[in-house]
């Protein structure tokens, strides 16, 4: 206690100590101003002045609705005007990537049609006829025919052979017109009454005696038109205009042709009743023609081998390795002959293997080698190049046939096989050895034909891929970036906007302005222009209007102006009664008076008085208007009568994937677009409100 | 159905009928005359709508006392209605007064609501396009002058408005408004300008720094002071005060009506002052004018209108005058009816049908201008003694018989 005691007595102390006299006022240096300006409670300066416009946009920064809008807006524009301009890519621009896919690898049939293989000097042989002979062959098999001769009209004789079922044989007769050759002298006419009874020989001075020869006269009749020997002379008559004129058959004639030599003449001459000659040890074919007698004189090449039909093809045991046309006829040419043949300082001979397959072996090396394969079943690829090999080949014929025998029309195998790059290159790994991939080849059975399909590696237009971090609301159906097009379509669209809402409120403010202020007669005449406008139905306008733009093929961006000034156009009337409507109830205001008695000028009156106090209506009904336009221009183009592919709009894009499926599967393509369009109206109509209400003087915060 | 009932329905039918037939072969009568002979149709329409618009008046000669002169000023307003607007009557604002207004005095208009004083401003003002007689503004007729005269004459006559809410654009601020016309009409160099706004703000009362606010920042009081600057900065002559306090608390009425008479002493400035007030117009008027139903029934010096006044109408006027002495008893004359329309007003004096002294004459017979003593003019055929002794009626007999 003593403790406590003393101690507290030494804290009381202490503390008194401690304690110092303050003064609590504080000391004043400097004295008071002396002049404080005075101000009475209601004195207007102690009220911060506002402006009328300033209120506003007080009253505007309050409404936290409109705000919204506004940050909207502002976001909205940064997106579309700057995001376009920093973004990655273009807006037309169209990404690529490869990709994995079933994509058709080959065909395979029965081969039923025959090919022809033609021997190196068989060109002569006119398309016309190469074309004719898979008919002939059908026709052939039809018949049941082994042969089959028969002649151009040129003269030339061909004829197809059989062999077997696969194979024929094909061999041309050329025959070649090469001259004519006429000695016909005229010696008289033989006229010849109607009724035939009286007939008249009127002949030449030297012939004379013949015009009572009965006998002559006889052969004359029966040889209209035609040549006859009488008394060791030929005479020749030829039917002209109705009067059979009579010739004789000269020593000398005129040979016409390539040849005119003396020599040939005359081998000609000696000929003429013959059928054929042989000069310079060529055959030549003479024959008369009556019905204009001369001697046509033909070259007769001799009957050859043009080509073998087969729909037989080679098979070669080294994949890719190719033969020519050569090898292919010699080959042939061996099976039902020597049986064997030569290639290129190679001897090949032919047999038939245990299979019953005609087999080609090289036997040039002491042991002989499988070159290639007879087979009618040929498979193709897409590719164009043929480089299967025989294994493949026959799995393939397998599964064919079991498919056939089956009944299937949807098969598959699988296949070891080397790995192909997008362009049909093969793909060797590092030590250079080929890459071998399995591969399931899909069958599918298409009438006579087998389509092949199997997964490869393409490089494909990227289509409607999912969103990524390359493509952040991925692609669409054009392989363009969804958000680039976004940003840019989204250009378009408010561009589109505040272009037609500018056209609209010059339209409106000017006409509306007028009307109003003049009123009378110039009223009664733009109001009743308004109330046309206003009949006038805005989208079946549209729809021929953007019908028009198709027929023209008008240019995208062309058309995108026309679009607003039309829209500008249709829009205008609703500006122009508003404010027509503001001006009359303006006009009649005391302030209005009291202008017209200070004596100021109408442009003046107009333009400080009466514009003004219009503006805060115009200014809502301008930012209202563009949310409608906006989504006027999207409706447009969703109809597809806005901008055109491939300039992005808004509407646009939701009509590329307009389809239910393309709406069910691709959200990531149309719900950010629709949502731009929603978020871009509600905020200028949030904003339209606010405006409105800030521009309301009753309106209580 | 009773044979009797039958025959009424068939009667009123038949009647209906025959009125359907009249209108018919009025309307084709009238058509048919149109078709006879347009031009005739035409004419004859014009002569009928002059014959209701007389506008036939002496033509005043200037005295040069006179600011400005009135000569039997008519303002009607067309009725029109129909499909085709066409004009079917006229409703007579003003019709057919005439005063004089000496320079640096002021007259007082009074009247009840809906007599004209209002259109007789404007009027004067070429506000509206008057219907028929004479507005000399020192001595020019004002209806006569071209788009470009008037312009240039517009600064020396000004209004200030009732309603000083209405009358001031509400997105200008207010040196502004004052300034714009000095500005468009040149009254001062441009040099001077600001000094001269900052004058003629600080001779209304209103201070420098007003000149950067909005109407709406005022208070009544105010408004009306930069009114009264507005009309005053164009440099004017005359001033059409109409009704520019009847918008405002006493208080502030003693204010602007004090500032009137400041700045009329200081500017020798000429008013007419409308009011309905008649404390108002006394205090500040050298000449009233009383008007009825478009007429001016009673034209004098202020202190013959309230202490010596003629006119019946006068009389129950200024009897309405609130007196501030409870002991006092009013003798109010309380006026029957109410005021006719004055697009069909009452034939012969107009104030017949409310008269207390009322004759056979003044439903049939216009009244003159009668002159009882200088400078005081009386509408009203209590003081045309001619007629009356003519026939035989002594006025003092029905004054004295009313009381």
């Amino acid at each position: 206690m003593k403790m406590n005691l003393y101690d507290q007595k030494n804290l009381k102390e202490e503390v008194l100590t401690d304690v110092v006299p303050v003064n609590n006022a504080p000391e004043i240096d400097e004295e008071p101003p002396k002049e404080i300006p005075q101000r009475a409670l209601d004195d207007a300066r102690r009220i911060k002045v506002l402006s009328p416009s300033r209120l506003v946009a007080k009253r505007f920064f309050r409404n936290k609705l409109a705000m919204a809008g506004l940050v909207i807006l502002i976001a909205m524009f940064l997106l579309c005007f700057v995001g376009g301009w920093v973004g990655r890519y273009g807006q037309k621009e169209v990404f690529y990537k490869y990709d994995n896919i079933m994509f058709s690898f080959g065909t395979a049939n029965e081969r039923t049609t025959y090919e022809g293989y033609y021997v190196i000097d068989a060109s002569e042989i006119n398309n016309l006829e190469r074309n004719k002979l898979n008919s002939y062959i059908s026709e052939m098999r039809s018949k049941q025919q082994d042969t089959r001769n028969y002649t151009d009209s040129e003269g030339n004789a061909y004829t197809l052979t059989k062999l077997d079922e696969n194979l024929y044989e094909y061999r041309f007769h050329k025959i070649q017109k090469t001259a004519t050759y006429d000695n016909k002298i005229e010696i008289g006419q033989y006229h010849e009454n109607i009724n035939g009874e009286e007939s008249e020989l009127i002949l030449d001075g030297p012939y004379s005696s013949l015009i009572t020869d009965n006998t002559f006269k006889n052969l004359v009749k029966a040889n209209i038109p035609g040549r006859f020997v009488y008394e060791g002379n030929t005479y020749i008559i030829l039917k002209s205009n109705k009067i059979p004129t009579i010739y004789i058959a000269g020593d000398d004639g005129k040979l016409i042709g390539e040849d005119q030599s003396d020599g040939f003449k005359t081998v000609v001459k000696n000929n003429l009743s013959a059928n054929g000659f042989t000069y310079e040890g060529k055959d030549f074919i003479i024959e008369f023609i009556a019905s204009n007698g001369i001697y046509q004189i033909s070259r007769d090449y001799g009957n050859r081998l043009a080509a073998y039909l087969s729909t037989y093809v080679f098979d070669m045991q080294e994949a890719g390795f190719l033969v020519d046309t050569e090898f292919k006829t010699s080959a042939f040419g061996a099976v039902y002959g020597s049986g064997t043949f030569e290639w290129k300082g190679k001897t090949y001979r032919i047999m038939k293997n245990e299979k019953d397959i005609i087999v080609i072996q090289d036997i040039s090396n002491a042991e002989p080698v499988d070159f290639a394969n007879f087979s009618t079943f040929v498979v193709r690829r897409y590719n164009g190049e043929d480089t299967l090999s025989i294994s493949f080949k026959d799995q393939l014929q397998e599964k064919v046939k079991d498919m056939i025998a089956n009944g299937e029309t949807l098969s598959q195998f699988t296949f070891y096989m080397q790995q192909i790059d997008g362009e049909g290159n093969l793909i060797f790994n590092e030590e250079g050895e080929p890459v071998f991939d399995t591969s399931v080849f899909v069958v599918e059975r298409k009438l006579d034909n087998f389509v092949l399909t199997n997964l490869q590696n393409k490089y494909l237009i990227n289509i409607f891929d999912k969103p990524s971090s390359e493509h952040w609301m991925g692609t669409d159906g054009s392989g363009m970036d969804v958000f680039t097009r976004l940003m840019y379509g989204g250009r378009i669209s408010l561009i589109i906007g505040f272009v037609v809402v500018f056209l609209e409120v010059i339209l409106g403010v000017i006409l509306g302005g007028i009307a109003g202020y003049f009123g009378k007669w110039v009223d009664q005449l733009i109001m009743r222009i308004v109330d046309i406008f206003y009949c006038v139905p805005t989208l079946p306008i549209l729809i021929i209007l953007g019908a028009f733009f198709d027929s023209v093929r008008m240019d995208s961006y062309m058309r995108i102006m026309y679009m607003m000034i039309v829209l500008g156009i249709l829009g205008w009337p609703g500006v122009a009664r508003m404010v027509r409507g503001q001006i009359l109830s303006l006009r009649e205001q005391e302030f209005m008076i009291a202008t017209e008695a200070a004596g100021l000028k109408a442009s003046r009156r107009i333009f400080k008085h009466l514009i003004p106090n219009v503006m805060p209506q115009l200014i809502v009904i301008a930012t209202m208007g563009l949310g409608g336009v906006i989504l006027t221009e999207s409706t447009l183009s969703f109809l597809g009568l806005g901008a055109k592919y491939p300039l992005a709009t808004w509407g646009a894009m939701i009509n590329s994937v307009s389809s239910s499926s393309a709406m069910v599967n691709y959200t990531y393509i149309w719900i950010p677009v629709g949502l731009m369009i929603c978020l871009t109206v509600i905020a200028f109509n949030f904003v339209g409100d606010g405006l409105r209400d800030a521009f309301d003087p009753k309106m209580k915060r | 159905m009773d044979k009797r009932a039958m025959h009424g329905i068939i009667i009123s039918v038949q009647k209906k009928v025959c009125d359907v037939r009249k209108k018919i072969r009025k309307f084709a009568s009238g058509t048919g005359k149109f078709f006879k002979n347009p031009k005739k149709y035409i004419s004859d329409y014009k002569a009928a709508k002059k014959a209701i618009i007389s506008d036939v008046y002496t033509p005043l000669v200037h005295n040069p006392e006179n600011l400005l002169e009135v000569n039997n000023l008519k303002m009607y307003f067309p009725i029109k209605a129909g499909l085709l607007k066409r004009t079917v009557g006229y409703v007579r604002a003003v019709d057919g007064i005439s005063f004089n207004i000496k320079k640096g005095t002021t007259m007082g208009l009074v009247g009840e609501s809906g007599c004209g004083k209002t259109t007789v401003g404007r009027t004067i003002l070429r506000l509206y396009k008057r219907t028929g007689g004479q507005v000399l503004f020192e001595g020019r007729d004002i209806n006569k002058l071209n788009k470009k005269q008037l312009r240039l004459i517009r600064p020396k006559i000004q209004i200030v408005f009732q309603d000083p809410y209405s009358s001031l654009s509400p997105r200008m601020p207010v040196g502004e408004i004052i300034g714009e016309a000095v500005r468009e009409h040149k009254i001062v160099p441009k040099a001077k300008f600001n000094d001269y706004i900052t004058k003629i703000m600080n001779d209304c009362g209103l201070q420098d720094y007003h000149k950067d606010r909005y109407p709406h920042e005022f208070s009544g009081g105010q408004r009306q002071r930069i009114c009264i600057a507005r009309a005053l900065a164009l440099n004017p002559k005359f001033i059409v005060c109409d009704e520019p306090v009847s918008a405002l608390d006493v208080s502030i009425q003693a204010q602007i009506i004090n500032l009137l008479k400041d700045l009329q002493r200081e500017y020798g400035l000429t008013y007419l002052f409308i009011s309905h007030d008649l404390s108002v117009v006394e205090h500040i008027s050298d000449t009233v004018g009383v008007m009825y139903l478009g007429d001016l029934v009673e034209y004098a010096s202020t202190e013959m209108i309230f202490h010596n006044y003629k006119h019946p109408y006068t009389e129950a006027l200024l009897s309405a005058i609130p007196m501030p002495d409870p002991t006092y008893k009013m003798n109010r004359i309380i006026l029957e009816g109410s005021i006719p329309s004055p697009a069909n007003p009452p034939s012969g004096c107009k104030f017949h049908t409310r008269c207390r002294y009322c004759m056979d004459i003044c439903s049939k017979q216009k009244p003159k201008v009668i002159e009882v003593e200088p400078g005081h003019q009386v509408v009203c055929h209590l003081y045309d003694k001619e007629q009356l002794n003519s026939l035989g009626i002594d006025p003092e007999e029905i004054v004295k018989h009313e009381k």
